[in-house]
Order: structure tokens, then sequence, then C-alpha cells
């Protein structure tokens, strides 16, 4: 399945969102080549995982606009804008399952970087 | 030894045997052993890829991608639809799993006797601890080192001495392990004494032809009544593959996929797929002050069972680096904090041998299962985490996360645990949860209106087939079933050889 760009670029901004900048050694998700990730996650992934994640990015983009309160795209969200959707999603109890399976996601793929495994089973953490 | 893979197969391929395998985890690599040491001309039909400790990956995402069916994200539905685990590899679930080994509780195959008389004569407790002596020894099962356990194992054992607990270091089948903490992605230095490296291995040296990445679409009925002759497969090339048997089909498919072959292949006899029982387990994540390290150590090295009669066994977990970040409390720059101090969580859960009963249905071929736990589960999930926090607090954790919707997302006191346990949620959804063993689904029996298979494995209605793996068990276990399965497996060859000889 290859979604249009927009799709994914939002997609992609949500996982990034999710797990943004541990501190110490390890590197930010968001500066990490999910290239590699999404290719897998799209021809492997099973379907109600992917749907999901689609349910997911959905539902955040139409929850951004009234959490922030202003028309936007999540892949134009500053970072606060981010902590601002989260808080309202937290209200929100359908949401939980959404994001439990977004961290899920972005947890594998953060995970998936050889440089981040070895930093941390190093104890390379803060 | 013969190995066909079947994502290079050119064409359609056809095989003659005497017996035909369906599936080469814990239940199938033991008949197969035990039929080809006989002598018998064996064949084993596996879905998944054949892999070896080199290739085993080290990532969470590409061994789930990999060795696991479906990610290991298959979904029963219900009231609280919940993940459940099974391997899609050469060994099934035996490469991948936390190398667990319990024999078959007495306490449990005297219930299934009870419940059914006909039952012992063909499952003697004697033949089943000989069997299960003999696979022990093969498999190298002994407790875990000390040396290797690591923290998050020696963190329970004094938890649960504080509590006046019974525990134990989890007997393992694994020779010279050096605590990579990787069981659950497969050992990348082999010494996991898994069925494809012990059992298949011994099957393959006698003569079994093993062909794996081959999905069996149906069971082949003769023409002259229900007699199984073969079955029928797709390789992932693309080619069809077709295996006559002259002897037996035996399925050892999983008590997922062993009904849905069946209901597939229109033998919908007695109540197949029905009577699905597993042990749910939910989890509970603690933040020490000391470095834990949850990824050091015997992946799986301590279990607590002074309450396994009720129905709750606990264990150390032992997730790979991203299922213990995802199950970090928060979300943004909350997770991102967790995650930069990750060295400090673990994560311990408790399985529950659940009372309610769930269904294996064929949809367009695929399987789809039902299963809600019930009050009484529900009150044992409570039970199960208060232990769990009771256990860590005494540990020294110094913030727990039930991960209970509903209830308080942190919580740090035993008075907060007893809360949880009196007054948390009784809806399952509350609770996250996963389901790791499964039975039942062609259970075993005298009466052919109340159960698929016989006492002695053969199908009751078709000739020639046998169900072997945990789809025959009356009940769950409420422990760790690999080594019941093989035992079971290895019982269910010693019929077939008799039946067939005769």
């Amino acid at each position: 399945m290859r979604l249009a760009r927009p799709v994914h670029d939002m997609r992609e901004a949500l996982v990034k969102a999710t797990l943004p900048q541990p501190d110490g050694a390890l590197p930010a998700l968001a500066n990490l080549d999910l290239a590699p990730f999404w290719l897998r996650f799209d021809q492997t992934a099973p379907a109600h995982l992917r749907a999901g994640l689609w349910a997911a990015t959905t539902a955040f983009a139409a929850l951004a606009p009234v959490a922030l309160l202003r028309p936007v795209r999540l892949d134009k969200l500053r970072p606060s804008e981010w902590e601002t959707v989260f808080r309202a999603s937290c209200q929100l109890p359908l949401f939980a399952d959404l994001v439990m399976l977004t961290k899920v996601v972005a947890c594998l793929a953060y995970f998936d970087d050889d440089a981040v495994q070895d930093i941390v089973r190093a104890g390379g953490e803060a | 030894m013969t190995h066909i893979d079947g994502s290079t197969l050119p064409g359609d391929h056809r095989l003659r045997c005497e017996v035909v395998v369906v599936g080469s985890g814990p239940a199938g690599s033991s008949i197969a052993q035990r039929l080809a040491a006989a002598g018998v001309d064996v064949v084993v039909l596996e879905a998944g890829p054949l892999l070896e400790p080199g290739q085993f990956p080290r990532s969470a995402l590409k061994s789930m991608s990999t060795q696991y069916r479906d990610w290991g994200a298959s979904v029963v539905l219900g009231r609280a639809p919940m993940p459940y685990v099974q391997g899609r590899m050469v060994g099934g679930g035996s490469p991948i799993n936390g190398a667990i080994c319990w024999r078959m509780p007495q306490d449990v195959w005297r219930e299934w006797i009870d419940g059914d008389p006909a039952l012992e004569q063909a499952l003697p407790w004697a033949q089943l601890e000989s069997a299960t002596d003999a696979i022990e020894t093969r498999l190298g099962v002994a407790p875990t080192d000390a040396a290797i356990a690591g923290r998050k194992n020696e963190l329970m054992a004094q938890g649960a001495e504080a509590l006046g607990l019974e525990h134990r270091p989890i007997r393992r089948n694994v020779v010279g392990c050096e605590g990579l903490g990787r069981c659950l992605e497969g050992c990348p230095k082999g010494r996991k004494r898994s069925v494809d490296r012990t059992l298949l291995e011994d099957a393959r040296a006698h003569g079994a032809r093993l062909m794996s990445q081959v999905d069996v679409t149906r069971v082949v009925l003769g023409k002259r009544g229900l007699r199984a002759t073969g079955v029928e497969a797709r390789a992932k090339s693309g080619a069809r593959v077709t295996v006559e048997a002259s002897r037996a089909v035996v399925l050892a498919a999983s008590a997922i996929q062993s009904p849905v072959l069946l209901l597939r292949s229109g033998l919908g006899q007695g109540p197949v797929g029905q009577h699905f029982s597993c042990h749910p387990g939910v989890s509970m994540a603690a933040r020490f002050a000391e470095p834990v390290r949850m990824w050091q150590g015997a992946t799986q090295g301590h279990e607590v069972i002074g309450l396994r009669r009720e129905g709750l066994k606990f264990e150390v977990l032992g997730f790979g680096l991203a299922v213990l970040a995802s199950r970090l409390p928060g979300v943004g720059a909350e997770l991102s904090r967790g995650v930069s101090e990750l060295q400090h969580w673990l994560d311990w859960g408790v399985a529950v041998r659940a009372e309610s009963e769930g269904r294996v249905r064929s949809v367009a071929g695929r399987p789809v299962v039902t299963f809600t736990p019930n009050a009484r589960d529900v009150r044992l999930f409570r039970r199960g985490l208060r232990v769990l926090g009771e256990m860590m607090l005494a540990a020294g954790a110094e913030s727990l996360h039930p991960g209970v919707r509903g209830f308080d997302a942190e919580v740090r006191d035993v008075d907060t645990l007893a809360r949880l346990e009196q007054d948390g949620p009784e809806n399952p959804a509350a609770f996250t949860s996963a389901i790791t063993h499964m039975f039942g689904t062609c259970r075993m029996g005298s009466d052919p209106k109340r159960s698929v298979v016989r006492p002695d494995f053969r199908h009751h209605a078709a000739e020639s087939l046998y169900v072997a793996d945990s789809s025959v068990f009356p009940t769950n276990l409420g422990v760790n079933p690999q080594i019941a399965i093989m035992a079971m497996a290895s019982l269910c060859a010693k019929n077939l050889l008799k039946e067939s000889a005769s």
C-alpha cells in the first residue's frame, strides 16, 4: 500500500512527535532516516496495525485544529503545539488506544536503529 | 538433511511419504522425531522460514516481521481486544520464546481424567512422565544459572521472599547461556535448545524431509469415505505443493491454525474451534532508583509459583528495548524522558489461568478468534497486579505503572494496590493484556459430540488424521506449555505407530 505524500508526512510527523528527543547521547527520532522502517511497515505489517496508525493520524489531524484553535496540518506543528495536542488527547478516552498504538510504532521505529541500540545497551542514556 | 525452501520453488511440486506433519513447532518436531526414529518416512511442512542463529535480528521490528505471525500482533476480538503471539518460523514459537520449561502439572492431568476417565488409558501418567524425562534431557532443561540471571531476576526473588511467596529460578532449555536477554528474538549464540535445533534436527538426521515457507491450505480426503490421504499447500514462491501420505496426516499447527485447517477442509464435526482457552497476561512497569537494565541477564529467569493453584503465575518479562519503551508512561516529552532513563525500568508479568472460553472461526479461510475474560478472570487480573506491585515495592521500586485505564496512572504504596484489587475496574478492556498460550480448539475426548479427536489423538470422523498440538488439550494448564505439548505429541506418535501397524 502506498500512501499519498501528505498522509505519509502527517503519519511520520505524529510518530516523530510521540518520541521527540531523549536526553544524553541518544539521537532524536526526527534525526533518524525512517525510510527503511516505513518500507518494512507498509510491506509487512498486519492490516489492522496499518489501519490503526492511519486512524490515529486521521484522529490527531482532526483534533489538532480544535486543540490549537486554528487550522493546521500535523506536519507543520511545533513541539510545543504537539504537547498541547497530546494533552487534549488525554481528555478523550477514545484516543487511549490510538496513543498506545502510536507509541508502539514510534518505539519500534526508534529502536530499529543500530546506533540507538548500541547507545542504550552500553548504558549511554542520560 | 533434506530441506526444500518454498520461497524458491520454481514450479508445482509433489511429494510422497508415509506421514506428513503440518507444523514444525514443539508438537510437530516432537512427533516427527519419534516417527522418523522408528523408521517412518516423514515430511514436515512449515509456513515460516528456516533461520539459523546468525540470521536472528537484533531489533524487535525485524524480529516481529520475520519470525512472528502478524508481527506478534494478531488480535483476539471481544469486549477486550488483546494481542496473541505466535511464532512463524521453523521451530514454531520455540526459537523465540522465553525458554520456560514446565512439566505437565499432575493436578491438571487429574482434572482431565476426572472430566473424561477414558483419557487415563490413552495418557497414562507414567508414560507422560517418561516422555517428559527424555525431552528434558534432550533439551538440556535446568534452572537458570544465578551467574547470568541479571538484576531483574534477582529483584523478583527479593520481592517474593519479602512477601513470603514461593519462588524459584525458571527451568529453561538453554545450555551455556550468556545472559544476553535476547531469547524473544532468538538466541544469536544458538544457546537455546529449541526444537528446531534438537528434536527436529534429530528427525531430519533420521531422514525426515523439511519443507519451509509453505502454507497448507487443506487436508485431502480420499474418495472412499473420510480418510485423510495428504495435504495441499501453497509455497511462498506461488507454486502449488501436494503431499501424499500413505499412513497418516498429522496436524500440529497450533490451537489457532489446526481448527481453521479442519474447517477449511470441510471437517467441522464436533466442537472444532470451540473451547478456546488461554493464559491472558497483564504486566506492571516499575521504575527503580538503581539501574536494573532489563535487557541484561536471562530473558526470563525467575518465577513466583506460590499462587499457581489460584490461577496466577508471575514471571520476569524479557521484552526487547522497543516494547519496554512503549510500556513507559506518557507521550511526547514525557515518553522521551522515560526513554532517557530506560535502564531504570523493568516489567514483570502475571499469567492468568483463564476460566472463560472463546472460539476460533474460519472467515474467508483465515482465523478469527473471539474471547472475553469473565468476571473471575478480571478479578485475577486485579489480584495479580496487586501482588506484582507489592513484590516490586518490596524489591525497592520507586513507582509503579499498572497500565489500567480508569485507575491511578502511577502507584507508590501498598494501600493503593489494595484499592486496585478491591475497587479497580471490572471491565477487561481497562487492562493492558496479551495472550501467549492457547489450547482446546480440537479437544480430545471419548464423546464425538463433545470432542474433535479421540483420546488417542485420532480424529473422530476422518481416518488416518491426527491432531497433536495444544488444541487437543481439554483445558489450559496454568503454566508454560511447551514441554507438555512435546510430551503429549510424543504419546500421539506412539499411538500412531501402534495404530498404523495394526
